[in-house]
């Protein structure tokens, strides 16, 4: 040991006061003390300096141990002989030697001990002694006599050394916290690494060297199975294509209709999933049997179906209807039974906006797309949810013969359309291409007509049967109105809807304004108001004063036979039969015997007149400006029933006409074709009635109230309103199946 | 000089294969309970041999934080980190020069151990952050951090399979008792390996 070189050291002992400061978070040196000892100073006898300890230790030994030793030996003076176990030794910092040894280097050592204790220390002379470490550092300075100047240079180190720990959260706590041997608990040590030879601890690895232990640990490590990525470090490229991308076809359309969502019944959905899906099976059976049948493509079973009037539009749980299965599974004749007998529409859409032909197509069934596409009603260009067309869907699935129902959609879009008669009120017509089949729209026939964009805007087709006429709104699709028809004429009257046959019309739009009526000069839009307003005239629907009568009745025999002949225009000549043409149906029996000598006069009196054109569409100018002054001119009409209490035992039922136009409502009687009454908008108010079976009117004028009892009492109201300017014309109310756009 | 050792899964008596089994995935929170499963098995199935014998599969499983690691200490140095006390004091020592913090973060960890040494995952077991193979595991030590919140510590030295490197992994143990159990689970281990038969 002896020849062990030696280094100097020195030891800064330091306790806290108490324990609070160890959680302060400011530094401040009352807090602590220091032991530091004073000796002599050379020279002066009296006077002393303070030292830090100093000690030498061994370079390469245990500098930690050496030094608590070293502590532990320098205190027991001071402390009853106990000595100060430091808890810890901190090396802060080297400095440079001055004096003797200038040129070493020293470490200054920290070794914090415990708390303060009550028992009061004793002073020794030689021995070290705890100071206040504020105290100390007061006269502290680089050339305070009171101090050694390395211990000067020391202890502001040490000072500014502590102010730092105090900032670092912990560590201050850290440095006082109890040496090692007093926090140590459990120490698991690896018997391969035990240094003492093998070990003898308990009986369970006698025997082992710590080499075999080693190597039994090891074993541990050996894999039981390996496995190697083949592919890894090949050059196969990785990619991110995508195999399949199912898209949701409901995002986006907002939120569903809840109240067409059906809960299922409780019996059916407590049951396990299994029998739920049987269960459902079976009732789908016996709820859809016509599904059922057009499924199983069961034709005879459809027939008898179909005879029993089972609808083919109604649609199943899954919100297909039975044409859609029987495409799916590609069942031609159940296909053919439902489009013939069941008269079923090709076009019929399911839940999810899919046609028969697309399901056709995409099935690849050949047949069944051959079919669908001779319907005369086709829309061979309808689109699906995600605007696929039937042949895309057929190319991108290639089921079955799907080369062949390619084909057969591609030959039919070489195939003309179908067409559809549009007649004018003079019996005349035009047909017009169906594009879409059934799906074909007001607007799209109107386009196809031809007609120059001015006269488009006075005319809208309108449905019409003897004694029903619906004026279409641009959306609606008049083949799917044609259709339901008699469907239409149950709801809206008490006809036998079998007598009704519906044809299209192109005619006035009720919406109209006179004003912009009055500025017509386009001739073919004179013309057809002409024909329309005669045809009017003639059926009784213009009641009008005598005198009226008679001045349209001349002006028509001027437009239809010309200028007035002497020779050729006697009195006989108004027989019956030229009367039917010329004054309303319901005069010609009764009174137009009596007016034959004036309506000749005043034909006479027109046709010599000079101030008055005689080309045709100024005549007929002429006489639909004798008509714009009667009140029910340009009117929709509707039909119904007012009740009179004639007595107060019976009522008198009176059957009407409702007329209502851009200037109010008018009831005609039905019989006398007399006008019984006609309020502007304005003087009356309006109220419908439950259900829509009637609707109530009060006049303003003379606080009168009737009751008009009608079907169609939901379609006159709304023409109301639309016309006395309380609904905007763009509503689209989702109840205006038939009319009035 | 290694002996050809057999198949682990044959080790039919094996002292500690109920070990694992019982003292399988042990709450943080429940700390007390887990140690008295654990200890309890360990005490009495010490002497017992067991049927089990998927010591191999099991795996205890502690919750705890991670304060730090020191990695890679040169050989020399770890010679002078033999002793317990001096693994302390050098931790204490790191922490003070800052090297290793005083606390851990709030992250919690899953700590496992079986006979296969120690692992730390992420709590949703998808990330593993340590594995020490038992074979170089030299010692485990809990210790209280003296901080005054009473912490403890677990300190475990490592070395490389050359045995030229040290390092000293630092976790936080939620409790006393959980320390303790996490060293008993990691002794049975050791023991339960040396118990398996000759070969």
């Amino acid at each position: 040991m002896g020849n062990q070189e030696l280094e100097d050291v020195f030891v800064a002992v330091i306790r806290p006061k108490n324990t609070v400061s160890l959680s302060a978070k400011e530094y401040r040196p009352k807090a602590y003390e220091i032991l530091l000892i004073e000796v002599p100073l050379e020279g002066k006898e009296k006077k002393r300096k303070k030292v830090l300890l100093r000690t030498k230790v061994q370079v390469d030994g245990d500098t930690t141990r050496s030094i608590l030793d070293y502590v532990d030996e320098t205190t027991k003076p001071i402390s009853n002989n106990q000595g100060f176990t430091g808890k810890r030794v901190v090396h802060m910092k080297k400095f440079a030697l001055d004096g003797d040894s200038e040129g070493k280097q020293a470490s200054l050592f920290i070794v914090p001990i415990n708390v303060k204790e009550d028992n009061k220390s004793t002073y020794h002379a030689g021995s070290p002694n705890f100071y206040c470490l504020q105290d100390i550092m007061r006269v502290c300075s680089e050339t305070s006599v009171h101090f050694s100047s390395i211990t000067s240079k020391m202890l502001l180190a040490l000072d500014k050394w502590m102010a730092e720990q105090h900032t670092v959260p912990h560590a201050i706590a850290a440095l006082f916290r109890p040496a090692p041997l007093d926090r140590v608990k459990t120490n698991v040590s690896n018997p391969a690494y035990s240094t003492d030879g093998p070990v003898g601890d308990g009986s369970v690895h006698v025997g082992y060297t710590a080499l075999e232990i080693k190597s039994k640990l090891m074993s541990l490590e050996k894999a039981d199975m390996c496995i190697l990525n083949p592919l890894y470090g090949s050059d196969l490229q990785y990619t991110n294509r995508v195999d399949k991308v199912i898209i949701n076809p409901y995002f986006g359309l907002g939120a569903p209709d809840y109240s067409k969502i059906q809960i299922p019944k409780r019996e059916k959905w407590k049951h396990s999933m299994s029998s739920v899906t049987e269960d459902k099976e079976r009732q789908w059976v016996d709820d859809f049997p016509l599904h059922r049948s057009a499924c199983e493509g069961d034709t005879e079973l459809l027939t008898k179906l179909l005879d029993l009037g089972n609808s083919v539009k109604q649609l199943d749980s899954d919100h297909w209807a039975p044409i859609h299965y029987a495409c799916w599974y590609g069942k031609v004749e159940a296909t053919r039974l439902l489009l013939e007998k069941g008269n079923c529409n090709p076009n019929l859409l399911n839940g999810q906006l899919s046609s028969p032909l697309h399901f056709a197509a995409s099935g690849g069934h050949a047949q069944i797309v051959q079919l669908l596409l001779q319907h005369p009603e086709i829309d061979r260009h309808i689109e699906d949810q995600q605007k696929r067309s039937p042949l895309q869907l057929c190319e991108e699935n290639k089921q079955n013969e799907w080369e062949e129902a390619i084909k057969a959609l591609q030959a039919a879009s070489n195939k003309p359309y179908e067409k559809v008669r549009i007649y004018r009120m003079d019996g005349s017509y035009r047909s017009v291409e169906l594009k879409h089949g059934n799906n074909t729209t007001v607007q799209q026939i109107m386009e196809g007509m031809r007609l120059s964009q001015e006269t488009q805007q006075y005319f809208t087709i309108w449905i019409c049967s003897e004694n029903l006429s619906l004026q279409l709104k641009p959306y609606h699709k008049p083949l799917q109105h044609l259709r339901i028809w008699s469907e239409i004429v149950s709801e809206l009257t008490n006809l036998d809807p079998q007598r009704e046959n519906p044809q299209l019309f192109l005619r006035r739009d009720v919406r109209l304004p006179l004003d912009v009526e009055k500025k017509v000069e386009d001739p073919l839009s004179i013309l057809i108001l002409f024909d329309e307003a005669r045809h009017c005239l003639l059926k009784g629907f213009y009641p009008s004063p005598d005198s009226k009568l008679i001045t349209l009745a001349s002006l028509l025999l001027q437009i239809i036979y010309g200028s007035y002949e002497s020779k050729k225009h006697k009195q006989g000549f108004l027989n019956e039969e030229n009367l039917k043409s010329i004054v309303p149906m319901s005069k010609v029996k009764s009174k137009a015997h009596h007016w034959t000598n004036r309506i000749l006069h005043e034909y006479k009196t027109l046709s010599m007149s000079e101030g008055v054109s005689k080309e045709m569409h100024h005549l007929q100018r002429l006489f639909l400006q004798n008509c714009w002054d009667i009140p029910t001119y340009g009117a929709a009409f509707f039909s119904g029933q007012v009740y009179t209490r004639a007595s107060s035992s019976n009522h008198k039922v009176i059957h009407v006409f409702v007329a209502v136009n851009t200037k109010g409502l008018h009831l005609m009687n039905m019989e006398t074709k007399l006008l019984l009454i006609s309020l502007q908008f304005g003087s009356f108010m309006w109220q419908l009635g439950q259900a829509d079976q009637h609707f109530q009117i009060h006049s303003l004028e003379n606080k009168m109230t009737f009751v008009v009892h009608t079907k169609q009492a939901g379609l006159i109201i709304k023409l109301l309103l639309k016309l006395s300017g309380q609904i905007a014309p763009s509503d689209r109310g989702s109840a205006d199946k038939h009319a009035y756009g | 000089m290694f002996r050809k050792v057999k198949k682990r899964h044959s080790s039919s008596s094996s002292q500690s294969s109920e070990i694992s089994t019982k003292s399988k995935s042990v709450d943080s929170s429940l700390g007390g309970l887990s140690r008295s499963s654990t200890v309890a098995s360990l005490d009495t199935d010490s002497t017992k041999s067991s049927a089990g014998n998927s010591a191999s599969e099991t795996c205890a499983e502690f919750r705890v934080k991670y304060v730090g690691a020191i990695e890679k200490l040169h050989f020399d140095m770890s010679k002078t980190l033999q002793e317990p006390l001096d693994l302390i004091s050098y931790i204490d020592t790191a922490q003070q020069d800052g090297k290793l913090p005083f606390v851990p973060r709030d992250q919690e960890m899953i700590l496992g151990v079986s006979k296969y040494g120690v692992k730390v995952a992420s709590l949703d077991h998808c990330a593993v952050l340590h594995r020490h193979p038992l074979y170089l595991i030299v010692r485990m030590l809990c210790y209280d951090d003296g901080l005054g919140a009473g912490k403890n510590l677990l300190a475990l030295k490592t070395t490389d399979a050359k045995q030229q490197e040290c390092s000293i992994w630092v976790y936080q143990c939620s409790s006393a008792e959980q320390a303790q159990a996490i060293c008993k689970v990691l002794s049975a281990s050791f023991d339960c390996v040396l118990a398996s038969e000759k070969s």
